[in-house]
């Protein structure tokens, strides 16, 4: 299983390569004005693909942050 | 005006608003985190429906509401007004989305394509409270160009407030759709593949 810090910076690298600018394992939606609700589908797709996870809607909507993003990686591992 | 327009896309179409989405627009606009950036409206759905009476007598204002293909159920708001015959411009705005919605792609790919394709305009614009970043944002992200910072445009709750102004025309829009279209489809597909039913 993965370190849960580790998978945090992992995660925070891929929002970043999304949105193009630095992104901290703290980062949420309500935080980085970049992370609008076209790039948050953005994310969402990338971030499926790279951990091989399904989202039902509302994680779609509800998982904004990194640290969610990989919380729920976790799950999944 | 009352219209009957009804765009429909893949998870989400737009019809038009009547008077039992009164309710709905006064929850809507006065949910926390949203109503900072709106014009504050009256909690009374007696006085949002007397502004509806104004509305349907008003030309060249398109007022919708999104909501689902699939249960009808309302997720949002938007609208095109102020229409300029002469120079085929209109505005769009009134745009709020339910805070788990995802709706915001297809919602605009359906207004837009209302603007072009049935009312044939030649350019659509928007203003934005400046300090309103992630809408701001959204609009950067679908590619329609920022054209300046209009200040003092807005004057809510006593706030002066400048507004970014956001324009889209007809060539801009042939180019931006197709990669807003297949985000919106990615989505909606999902959305699809999820509702109850299905």
């Amino acid at each position: 299983m993965k370190d849960p810090k580790n998978l945090e910076i992992e995660v925070a690298k891929l929002v970043s390569e999304i949105l193009d600018e630095p992104i901290s394992p703290e980062a949420s939606r309500l935080t980085v004005a970049g992370w609008d609700s076209l790039k948050h589908m953005e994310i969402i797709f990338a971030f499926e693909e790279a951990y091989g996870v399904r989202l039902d809607e509302a994680e779609m909507a509800a998982l904004s942050s990194v640290k969610g993003l990989a919380k729920r990686a976790m799950k999944q591992a | 005006m009352r219209h009957q327009h009804v765009i429909t896309g893949g998870a989400f179409r737009l019809r038009p608003i009547a008077e039992r989405d009164a309710e709905f627009v006064v929850a809507l606009r006065s949910m926390s985190g949203r109503s900072q950036y709106l014009n504050p409206i009256s909690p009374s759905i007696d006085d949002q429906l007397k502004w509806f009476e104004d509305y349907f007598k008003r030309e060249g204002d398109y007022y919708f509401v999104i909501e689902r293909t699939v249960g009808e159920c309302r997720e949002g708001l938007i609208s095109l007004y102020d229409i300029s015959p002469q120079d085929g411009a209109a505005e769009w705005g009134r745009w709020i989305i339910a805070p788990t919605s995802l709706s915001a792609i297809e919602s605009v790919v359906l207004l837009m394509d209302f603007a072009f394709e049935k009312m044939h305009l030649q350019k659509v614009y928007s203003y934005t409270v400046a300090e309103n970043t992630a809408t701001n944002s959204f609009h950067d992200s679908c590619g329609f160009r920022r054209i300046g910072v209009q200040m003092a445009r807005f004057n809510i709750e006593g706030r002066v407030m400048d507004a970014v102004r956001h324009e889209c025309g007809m060539s801009d829009w042939a180019a931006l759709r197709p990669a807003l279209a297949a985000k919106s489809l990615k989505i909606s597909q999902r959305i699809n593949r999820n509702a109850p039913g299905r």
